[in-house]
């Protein structure tokens, strides 16, 4: 990790933390869906899976530490005896497998992919950590500790839509994960796949400081998917 | 943002955090394995003894308990309706009990105090290639840009406000999150200005820098 990556990964755990703080949203079925899980699977989807993982650990040690992040204003040691803490300590290992695929499929990625990406590390691997301490917190059956997470379904796909729409975006605008397997910029390095606009890209991170024009195609392209 | 941190300078106050946290370990799992309504309840009066110790209002003991409220009043209920009324009763007053001793433990220790202890207990990781040093340093990193963050994120809101879009989650995200990484990477860049170096990336860096 050199200074860069480091900055990325505290930059990160902040906007995880910043995304909790956003009014939550309410679903026709009553459950209140908040940003914070996209933040989960945005990691994985921007930093990719060690940065990304690192990221939400951060974050998970900060709630934990006391401060109050979590969405909804919650915080403390407290979080880790609730029957909900599950989903909270599988932050990190939901931004890693996330990571993980997006950053196999990186060149050939494609919306679908990076939703695929989301739901398996952001729905899947989340619900296989949290139900089980649910019901193991709670005292109930798994299937009962199942029943009671299935509200949140919708909410999460929801959010894995998004997510990768965004994810998909930055990686237009600003992509990271190429950047750091190629560290520098190496123009003899030819690629056979159709993605050279993106190695040309990322090559212009290291070169150049300031790429203001850059970001703005992908703030345009995100306005028209809205 | 506020940390949960209450000032104080009672006996539990002055315990180090490490000793704090084995005692909640050690109480989870003890609790765990003993299922008795008795032993659970006697468990939770030494609890709110505590707080009594750490010179704490009983409405600060409300105030811990009033977020988890629902979540209690659903596990009674499931509890009492799955498992019958001792099980569902014994489930609720151990995680009461822990819950309390849990908040307790953060409305007494410094959020330094227990950034400093959580990152000794994640020395085991540098087994697998964990830096702690890097670690602490991306904490208070973390913890000094989170307000920054979320005034860059009204500021997004805002603009978008003031030329008249509706609020909209991912054309507001997108945005927020490019612009963060190229803060990230001035910052960086100022970082290493200032002659930060890490004790691993020091070997790395001479094959990292740009032709």
């Amino acid at each position: 990790m050199n200074t860069r990556d480091i900055v990325y990964v505290s930059l990160f755990a902040a906007i995880v933390a910043a995304l909790g703080l956003l009014p939550k949203i309410q679903l026709m079925s009553g459950v209140p869906i908040t940003a914070q899980s996209l933040g989960v699977m945005l990691a994985g989807g921007v930093l990719g899976a060690r940065r990304g993982g690192l990221a939400l650990l951060l974050f998970v040690i900060l709630v934990l530490a006391g401060l109050p992040l979590l969405a909804g204003g919650r915080g403390g040691l407290g979080l880790l005896a609730s029957p909900s803490g599950g989903f909270l300590l599988a932050f990190p290992v939901a931004a890693f497998v996330t990571g993980f695929m997006v950053e196999r499929f990186w060149h050939k990625i494609t919306l679908p992919i990076m939703i695929v990406a989301n739901i398996v590390g952001g729905i899947v691997v989340l619900y296989c950590i949290g139900i089980p301490w649910l019901a193991i917190a709670g005292g109930f059956t798994a299937s009962k500790a199942a029943m009671l997470s299935a509200p949140f379904l919708p909410g999460d796909l929801i959010k894995a839509v998004l997510a990768a729409i965004a994810a998909m975006a930055v990686k237009r605008g600003y992509p990271l994960i190429d950047s750091a397997r190629l560290d520098v910029a190496r123009p003899d390095v030819v690629r056979s796949d159709e993605n050279v606009a993106d190695v040309t890209a990322s090559n212009a991170i290291s070169v150049e400081p300031t790429r203001s024009t850059r970001s703005s195609p992908a703030v345009s392209s995100a306005d028209s998917v809205k | 943002m506020i940390p949960l941190y209450r000032q104080g300078d009672s006996p539990i106050h002055r315990l180090s955090a490490g000793y704090k946290l084995a005692v909640l370990l050690l109480a989870a799992t003890v609790l765990f394995f003993l299922p008795s309504l008795w032993i659970q309840s006697v468990f939770l009066v030494l609890v709110l003894g505590f707080y009594r110790l750490a010179g704490f209002e009983g409405a600060l003991v409300i105030q811990q308990l009033k977020p988890l409220a629902p979540i209690l009043a659903l596990l009674l209920l499931f509890g009492v309706f799955f498992n019958g009324w001792e099980a569902g009763f014994i489930s609720v007053v151990r995680l009461t009990g822990l819950l309390l001793l849990a908040s307790l433990i953060t409305l007494t220790t410094t959020l330094t105090a227990m950034i400093d202890t959580i990152t000794r207990a994640l020395t085991p990781l540098q087994v697998f290639g964990v830096n702690t040093a890097q670690l602490g340093f991306m904490l208070s990193l973390t913890v000094r840009f989170i307000p920054l963050m979320m005034i860059g994120f009204n500021q997004l809101r805002e603009a978008r406000y003031a030329r008249g879009g509706q609020s909209g989650l991912l054309s507001q995200v997108v945005p927020f999150l490019i612009r963060s990484l190229q803060l990230s990477d001035a910052l960086a860049e100022a970082i290493d200005a200032r002659g930060w170096e890490s004790a691993s990336s020091q070997s790395r860096r001479g094959s990292r820098s740009p032709p």
